[in-house]
């Protein structure tokens, strides 16, 4: 008994010691489950739901545009508007690539947002009018299909001409179908997410594999990569094996909306960390749930320090012309992926470290 | 010490039984989940042990007639037939594909080989087996007390050792990483709401430190046996809820049975009882193999530098749950003619547990550079250097660079000596 008490006064005395350059300890109880609805709710829905309408809107404009023998300028531009809407919209939800979003032919992002188009591949596929598009070449179909059809000419001209009169009808047909499975295949998710995907999204409040929270933080840090790496790193030449650039490979190429949705895709990806949506409201987040948990603190000032450091890089970059600028001069655009780079570490190993967050997908077993 | 006293080998059987049985749920489960191909067969890369370049994946359908030959040798050792041959069966299977790819270390993976091993050495197949029915001349009744000891010294080892090495600062004073591991169970079922109690993880870290060191001396004393018992099936189902350690539970609250023997040996069904005589080989080889479990784990001793940062003598050392470790490493491959660096998207040759675990092992840094190396001079890259730049974070402390992001680490080798490429923490 005598040596229970020393043992315990021991532990009280070193836990005191410990304690005391600290600030005094409290009860790490973030609410999981509070953060996974505010996400749903406030961005991954409404993020769906305006792609989705995006698209249904794209829809019906291929709808009238194509339902005669000719395209005109005007016709054109009214294309161009809903297309490029939807490229922007998309970006809000490149980070949510699962539950509903995983389909027959990959994921929903994989499917609607390949990129570069393969141009030949849709060429032969206009020419064949093969239209089914339920297939594993993604690059033929989707937001790069949309990018290349409707911008991907040397003049307006040249395009309406393309569209226009019989020799137009494959084409017609192609870019309708494009619009049509888009519209599909984000109503579909929109949908599962509303009726039921919401709720098992909720439900799933630890940290395990398979969690939502190990969900949200592995597809995040995904869609970071694919950013850094794909929309950046790729066509400037950065990756290990290149010799050169390669500034067709840019997603959106042919529309010059590249370097928009490249800042489009890093806004959403800083929003779901920090909670701190564009239009202002603040919702539970990463950065609350860090700010919960033991050094936490550090972590959110090294984080946000990065991210404006991102903002300040991106902000260099004045023209548009992404593929130009890669052409000329692209050591902006390679300092903007150095300080992505940098990024990593922050909301990769470190916060999944001290959420204790699963990283993997399937349960391995650890000791 | 040494007990020749002749002792029941009924206890030695059941063990056998039990451990065998374990080994074909085990087996079946990792199939089920399908991790034979997702550890073994999709990787393009595997991380082998120093020496043991020759293990390599049998690729589909090698491995999966492998894991098939050692679930058939787990359910003959279960079953006790002809169990001399079943019995190495199993303990060459298993521990070939422990040796593939270390990034799936695991101490109780380790373990079992371990005991698979001990299993081949004693004549746990003369009671209650196949082997019995099929020669009952087989048949005895006793071995010598000291051959069941060996299972309890090793399950000892096991134990104390786990014991040791949490007593440290970050463990019992700052109760890392405890402090980071039990918030994040507050969703478990009855127990989840006590995890984001402060003081928990000080309670916990003091607790499992003397647990660990006690436990076996309280299970070999027959008097504190039976609560000893209980709190091994308290502390492994406790630590089975919260964390991902599969079959490992159920291993342990197995194997600690060996504790609860009958008293002398009592002669049965009124025959003269049949004592196996252990050879003199064997003899030898369990002390030898005693010595060498209780030396190994101090090894990390001959290296300089901080053990939780370098691991050099980290593994095959029962430092389970220890530490919160996670690393990002970002590798860049240079042409050796024109200089030119590229960055390596790990992904590409990765799964996501072995970025995991290679992001912050430096021996697994310098086998993933060194493949790296080999894997861009086949694609043409002319004399490629590999550099990394390594950024650790060891109990939620800030991130470290843990190698000189400027050296060619496709020049280190990895062995026995120490990871001379690791910064210092």
């Amino acid at each position: 008994m005598i040596r229970a008490h020393f043992v315990l006064g021991v532990v009280i005395v070193l836990m005191t010691s410990s304690c005391a350059d600290n600030s005094a300890p409290v009860d790490s109880n973030f609410d999981r489950a509070g953060m996974l609805t505010a996400v749903a709710d406030r961005i991954i829905i409404p993020s769906y739901d305006s792609a989705s309408a995006a698209a249904a809107h794209l829809a019906t404009k291929c709808q009238g545009a194509l339902s005669d023998q000719t395209l005109d300028a005007t016709e054109l531009v009214e294309l161009r508007e809903a297309a490029g809407a939807l490229m922007r919209r998309t970006q809000q939800i490149a980070s949510f690539n699962f539950g509903p979003a995983e389909g027959d032919f990959g994921t929903l992002m994989q499917e609607i947002g390949t990129f570069p188009c393969d141009t030949a591949g849709v060429a032969s596929r206009i020419a064949s009018a093969d239209t089914l598009l339920t297939d594993f070449r993604r690059d033929t179909r989707g937001l790069a299909a949309l990018d290349y059809l409707l911008w991907g000419s040397e003049s307006d001209l040249q395009i309406t001409a393309l569209f226009s009169g019989t020799q137009g009808t494959g084409r017609r047909a192609y870019l309708r179908a494009v619009a049509i499975r888009l519209r599909a295949e984000l109503e579909y998710v929109n949908t599962q997410w509303r009726s039921t995907y919401r709720s098992t999204f909720i439900s799933r409040s630890g940290t395990d594999a398979g969690s939502s929270v190990s969900l949200l933080f592995n597809e995040l840090n995904k869609s970071f990569e694919l950013l850094k790496n794909f929309k950046l790193g790729l066509p400037l030449g950065l990756r290990a094996g290149q010799t050169s650039t390669e500034p067709t490979k840019i997603e959106a190429y042919y529309s010059g909306l590249a370097y928009e949705l490249v800042g489009l895709h890093f806004r959403s990806i800083k929003e779901i960390w920090s909670g701190r949506l564009s239009d202002g409201t603040v919702i539970p987040s990463f950065r609350d749930y860090l700010l919960a948990v033991v050094n936490g603190p550090r972590l959110v000032e090294d984080t946000e320090a990065q991210l404006a450091r991102i903002d300040a890089a991106y902000a260099t970059v004045s023209q548009n012309n992404m593929g130009e600028l890669i052409r000329t001069n692209p050591q902006a655009l390679v300092a903007l992926h150095t300080e992505m780079q940098k990024l990593t570490r922050f909301i990769k190993s470190e916060m999944s470290s001290l959420l204790g967050i699963s990283i993997t997908y399937s349960s391995g077993d650890g000791d | 010490m040494i007990d020749h006293r002749p002792m029941s080998l009924a206890p030695l059987a059941i063990l056998r039984i039990i451990f065998g049985t374990v080994m074909v749920i085990s087996c079946a489960r990792f199939a089920w989940l399908g991790w034979i191909r997702e550890q073994y067969i999709d990787p393009v890369v595997h991380f082998p042990y120093a020496g043991f370049e020759w293990v390599v994946s049998l690729g589909d359908p090698g491995m999966y007639v492998l894991f098939g030959v050692m679930a058939l040798a787990a359910a003959a050792v279960a079953l006790g037939a002809w169990y001399r041959i079943s019995s190495v069966v199993f303990f060459l299977s298993f521990t070939y594909v422990e040796l593939i790819d270390k990034t799936y270390y695991l101490n109780h993976y380790y373990f079992v080989s371990i005991a698979a091993f001990l299993f081949c050495l004693v004549p746990a197949h003369r009671m209650l087996s196949i082997d019995v029915m099929r020669k009952p001349e087989l048949r005895a009744d006793t071995v010598p007390r000291w051959v069941l000891d060996v299972f309890k010294l090793q399950i000892a080892i096991v134990y104390v050792f786990a014991g040791i090495a949490k007593i440290n600062h970050a463990w019992l004073i700052d109760a890392m990483p405890l402090r980071i591991w039990l918030p994040a169970q507050s969703d478990l079922p009855v127990i989840g709401p006590l995890m984001t109690l402060w003081w928990l993880p000080w309670v916990f870290s003091w607790a499992g430190m003397l647990f660990d060191c006690c436990v076996p001396f309280l299970l070999w004393n027959r008097r504190t046996r039976p609560y000893a018992y209980a709190a091994v099936i308290v502390f492994h189902v406790i630590t089975g809820m919260m964390f991902q350690i599969g079959v490992f539970p159920l291993v342990m609250i197995a194997m600690t049975l060996v504790f609860f023997e009958p008293g002398a040996s009592q002669p049965q069904h009124g025959l003269s009882s049949v004592l196996v005589r252990m050879p003199r080989p064997v003899t030898i080889i369990l002390a030898a193999h005693l010595a060498v479990q209780i030396l190994l784990p101090w090894r990390f001793l001959l290296y300089p530098g901080d053990l939780p940062w370098t691991e050099d003598g980290y593994r095959f050392s029962w430092r389970v749950m220890l530490m919160e470790k996670a690393g990002t490493a970002t590798f860049t491959v240079w042409d050796g003619a024109t200089g030119r660096g590229g960055i390596v998207d790990n992904s590409e040759f990765l799964n996501a547990h072995q970025e995991k675990q290679m992001s912050m092992q430096p021996d697994m840094i310098v086998q993933y550079a060194g493949f790296l190396r080999d894997e861009f001079t086949r694609r043409g890259v002319p004399r490629p250097r590999v550099t990394a730049d390594v950024w650790v974070t060891l109990n939620g402390a800030p991130a470290r660079r843990m190698v000189d992001p400027q050296r060619d680490l496709s020049r280190d080798e990895i062995g026995l000596g120490p990871s001379t490429w690791v910064l210092a923490r």
